[in-house]
């Protein structure tokens, strides 16, 4: 299984700078042993045409470690978590989290799909047979594993989002290091010191709003339901962000001071307002009739953003965790993740406005096909042309997936735990392979220096000697050493 | 005619000040014989106020502080003075907004990272990278836009790399040649098509949301191998380091660097634009241009060096008071040429002079507002509004407070002299805030000269 498409930028090579040194390092050790071919062969390692022959070696020698690797990625999952005991795949000890944790997702997921498979299958079984385009949709919806399909890869994201949800969010300020810790380039300092300061702003504002809201709420009377409700948001800064959050609609990264101020105005006139929501009665204080309705449009965006910010918290957790540094931007984002109000800021598409997952493959449904007066499905002419191109071949997609699916089923049909093995011949076992790996090889580094070296020359001592079968290869670079600096004087243009 | 001998007397009469260092005797010597021979009487060496003036804009992008200016006028030592402004953190930020600029300009394309790369041309220059290590690390980059801010310049320029390549490491223009021979110049279709190979490996992979890998990848070879402009064809499978050896160890390498420099301090190239070398665009002093690529050569391609090498001749002093503009003058650097300050010098002079660092945060707006009529614009509603350059200084300037300090302070700060007479006269009864407004709006201000 090729895994290319990588989840975050890593540093997978070492910088020119680094290498140079490096072929210099082990060029310094190289015993000739009074061989003239290895002796030019030292020689010419120390020039830069050499240098160019030699990275070139190298490079080719980490791409063969790289497809290697990538090659044995499935069976380098299972080895990880099992144990090969003959005849089945037995979990390692220690992993007994790692199992709870996969029952549990799978339980959640499979739960997402059952509810989402009659709504396919509804339309799928409604598709008119004409024009062209409604045929292929219904054959492409009607795929076996199409809920599976559809769900693992994207909705999913959106039900239980992960990490690298939020991280796409924020473009590529973070980078990941070989650990699979997060950390902000040098690079990106700048940009990230942007966020730092919508995030102090925000987290200081929403501290301040809700303090307020909290003392205004204390004596409020349980009045009805929406007098309830409101003394329970009153604390949480998320509920602050109901009326902070307009300070960044439309926001520029490049320049914050107007959103900045905005948030700075809404917070002084939320201040200024408070006290006009409120009358006071013999038992304390209530709603006045004219804030009710502001108050109960108020509270239900709180209970959408509550949803949204549900799914983002754990993630947002596991993302605080991560950060590989500790230094004042990087606690500054730490605390960032693990705030309700600056998450709600993410604006995650988990569904845009139907929060709930059915809702909204509903609604993503309606935007591409519209169901006739004949009970019969059609796809919509405006989307008519994308999804053409979009549904170029699914049969040719679904063997893809089938055969990715049998390579792992083939290792998960091994597995002496029962729960484990139904998770391993689902189509979501394949999934959580490839996430895995996917994130495990893109921070792998692959040293093709050292591999190149241990391959010709014997390591005897602190020094290097040529490998008598390998002599060969070090006559072919001189010669295109020989070539390059042949070429290179070629250096000026003819008149 | 006069002699070469009274051309060079009257050129030491009308110089006067500090004598140039000893590396900078092959440019004014150079110059001298071009002016005897077409007998032109170069303007005299403007003051050390000009001379600080003019260098803080060229290095670190600002004009001098009222503190600085006052030192320097007090010990007015140029060669220490241009060592003290190389190891100023401002001048890496600066020299690095003027590459990426040059490289990138100011948009992004194909998610390429702007910030990525002046943070790595900043990091190049205040280490003071080899300019030949540089471009060949801008040429021959792989990596993820993110993370290696070399890359982008490549990612940026990624749907015909041949042409940016050209024109910023040889001065050389492909662009006619893309589709047919160069009507005025050597260069055919098949050269361009054969230099165009070099980049047909490269690989662009999205990595994450606005992050990109490039790499190049060995399946997309196929067909003949390239050919660079001198003939040169690649040996190992990774062209584009290959071509990044050759681009740097060819002369026209050696005089688009030298070229590149020279047009950034004196406004004008030897060969000007600065990226067209053609058969019918010659140098306009031949033995100058050769004599700084061979200084170039020599001096390894150290930036530092070369900035020494130019900033201490007497053609960097030389002023800009001449009468009518006189292009052939201009051409052979008898007098110097007026050079609009960049946006990020405008904003940082202003900021500096007026001492107003609250002004920093509105930084990337202007410079978006300043370039942005001009780049990326949609045009499709002509009637809207549209703000020029003067509307922003104006509007950054409506707002500012003027430093406390009399009538000189406030002309040292912002146009780095004292006011005349007649200015004084001019200025009596006015208010210090509607002075620092003219002069923050005033030609002089708008230009280094």
């Amino acid at each position: 299984m090729r895994l290319l498409v990588l989840a975050l930028p890593v540093l997978l090579a070492f910088a020119p700078d680094e290498l140079d040194t490096r072929i210099d390092a082990f060029a310094g050790k190289i015993n000739p042993g009074g061989d003239e071919t290895v002796a030019r062969f030292q020689k010419a390692a120390g020039t830069r045409p050499g240098k160019i022959v030699l990275r070139d070696r190298f490079e080719k020698a980490a791409e063969e470690l790289r497809s290697r690797s990538e090659r044995d990625a499935v069976p380098e999952y299972f080895r990880t978590f099992f144990e090969d005991a003959g005849d089945v795949y037995r979990l390692r000890k220690g992993q007994d989290e790692y199992r709870r944790r996969l029952i549990e997702d799978f339980a959640g997921c499979k739960a997402d799909m059952d509810r989402i498979r009659p709504v396919i299958k509804e339309v799928a079984d409604n598709l008119a047979d004409t024009p062209e385009i409604n045929a292929k949709l219904k054959a492409y919806l009607s795929l076996p594993s199409i809920v599976e399909q559809l769900y693992l890869g994207d909705l999913r994201q959106k039900a239980r989002p992960d990490i690298y949800l939020i991280l796409r969010k924020l473009g590529d300020l973070f980078a990941q290091a070989e650990d699979g810790r997060f950390y902000i380039p040098e690079a990106r300092h700048e940009v990230a010191d942007r966020f730092v300061r919508i995030g102090r702003a925000l987290l200081e504002a929403t501290k301040s709003t809700s303090g307020q809201l909290k003392s205004a709420c204390d004596s409020l009377v349980g009045l009805d339901d929406t007098h309830q409700r409101l003394k329970a948001a009153a604390p949480d800064p998320l509920f602050s962000m109901v009326f902070l959050k307009p300070a960044f609609d439309n926001a520029d990264l490049n320049d914050l001071d107007p959103a900045l101020q905005k948030l700075k105005d809404l917070t002084e006139e939320l201040t200024r307002k408070l006290p006009e929501v409120f009358e006071t009665t013999p038992k304390g204080k209530v709603l006045t009739e004219k804030a009710c309705d502001g108050v109960a449009k108020a509270l239900e965006k709180y209970d959408r953003a509550k949803y949204k910010v549900g799914l983002l918290r754990a993630p947002g957790r596991q993302l605080a965790s991560r950060l590989r540094d500790s230094d004042e931007r990087t606690e500054t984002f730490r605390q960032m993740f693990q705030s309700d109000a600056v998450l709600s800021l993410l604006d995650v598409d988990v569904g845009g406005e139907e929060a709930d997952l059915v809702k909204y493959v509903v609604a993503k449904i309606k935007q591409a096909v519209s169901k006739d007066a004949d009970g019969k499905y059609r796809v919509l002419p405006e989307v008519s042309e994308t999804l053409n191109r979009e549904l170029k071949d699914p049969a040719k997609t679904a063997a893809k997936q089938d055969r990715a699916f049998k390579v792992v089923s083939m290792h998960g049909d091994k597995i002496e735990d029962k729960a484990l093995r139904e998770i391993f011949t689902s189509r979501y076992g394949v999934a959580e392979v490839e996430r895995t790996m996917k994130e495990r090889l893109s921070v792998r580094s692959y040293d093709g220096l050292q591999s190149w070296v241990e391959r010709h020359f014997e390591a005897a001592g602190s020094s290097y000697t040529l490998r008598a079968a390998s002599r060969g290869e070090i006559d072919a670079i001189l010669k295109e050493v020989e070539r390059l600096e042949s070429e290179s004087k070629k250096n000026d243009l003819k008149d | 005619m006069i002699s070469r001998t009274s051309a060079l007397l009257l050129l030491a009469l009308l110089g006067g000040g500090a004598s140039a260092a000893p590396a900078a005797q092959g440019i004014d010597p150079l110059l001298a014989e071009k002016w005897e021979e077409t007998e032109l009487r170069p303007a005299p060496l403007g003051d050390d106020a000009e001379f600080l003036r003019r260098l803080s804009l060229d290095l670190i992008g600002r004009v001098p502080t009222i503190d600085e200016l006052k030192a320097f006028l007090a010990k007015p030592d140029r060669a220490a003075k241009i060592d003290e402004l190389l190891t100023r953190p401002e001048y890496p930020r600066f020299w690095s907004e003027v590459w990426t600029a040059m490289l990138n300009g100011y948009t992004g394309a194909f998610d390429s990272q702007r910030d990525a790369l002046r943070f790595w041309l900043e990091k190049s220059f205040r280490e003071n990278v080899p300019f030949d290590r540089m471009a060949t690390e801008l040429i021959a980059a792989s990596g993820v836009s993110s993370v290696d801010g070399a890359v982008n310049f490549i990612l940026h320029n990624s749907v015909e790399p041949a042409i940016k390549v050209s024109r910023s490491f040889l001065g050389i223009r492909l662009d006619c040649a893309r589709c047919h021979d160069h009507p005025f110049d050597r260069w055919t279709q098949k050269n361009y098509d054969d230099m165009a190979r070099f980049f047909a490996p490269l690989q662009k992979e999205p990595v994450s949301a606005g992050s990109t890998r490039v790499r190049d990848n060995p399946d997309l070879t196929g067909g003949a191998k390239p050919r660079f402009l001198t003939g040169a064809q690649p040996v190992t499978s990774r062209w584009r380091e290959d071509l990044a050896y050759f681009i740097t160890t060819s002369k026209p390498f050696a005089r688009t660097f030298a070229n590149r420099l020279w047009y950034h301090f004196m406004g004008r190239g030897i060969v000007d634009p600065p990226d067209d070398f053609n058969l019918k665009n010659k140098p306009s002093v031949p033995k100058l241009l050769d004599f700084l690529a061979d200084e170039a050569t020599a001096r390894n391609f150290d930036v530092r060096a070369m900035v020494r090498l130019i900033c201490s001749s007497d053609a960097y002093r030389r002023s800009s008071r001449h009468g009518a503009r006189d292009p052939k003058a201009e051409a052979l650097f008898a007098y110097r040429v007026l050079k609009p300050l960049s946006p990020e010098q405008l904003f940082d002079s202003l900021s500096s002079a007026l001492e107003a660092p609250e002004f920093r945060r509105r930084r990337d707006a202007f410079i978006r507002t300043f370039v942005g009529r001009s780049f990326g614009e949609d045009f499709s509603n002509v009637w809207r509004y549209r703000e020029s350059v003067q509307d922003v200084m104006t509007k950054l300037t409506l707002d500012l407070k003027a430093p406390a300090g009399s009538l000189d302070e406030l002309y040292l700060r912002i146009l780095s002299r004292a006011p005349s007479a007649r200015e004084r006269d001019l200025c009596r009864g006015r208010a210090a805030g509607d002075v620092a407004f003219a002069l923050a709006n005033s030609n002089e201000f708008f230009f280094n000269h």
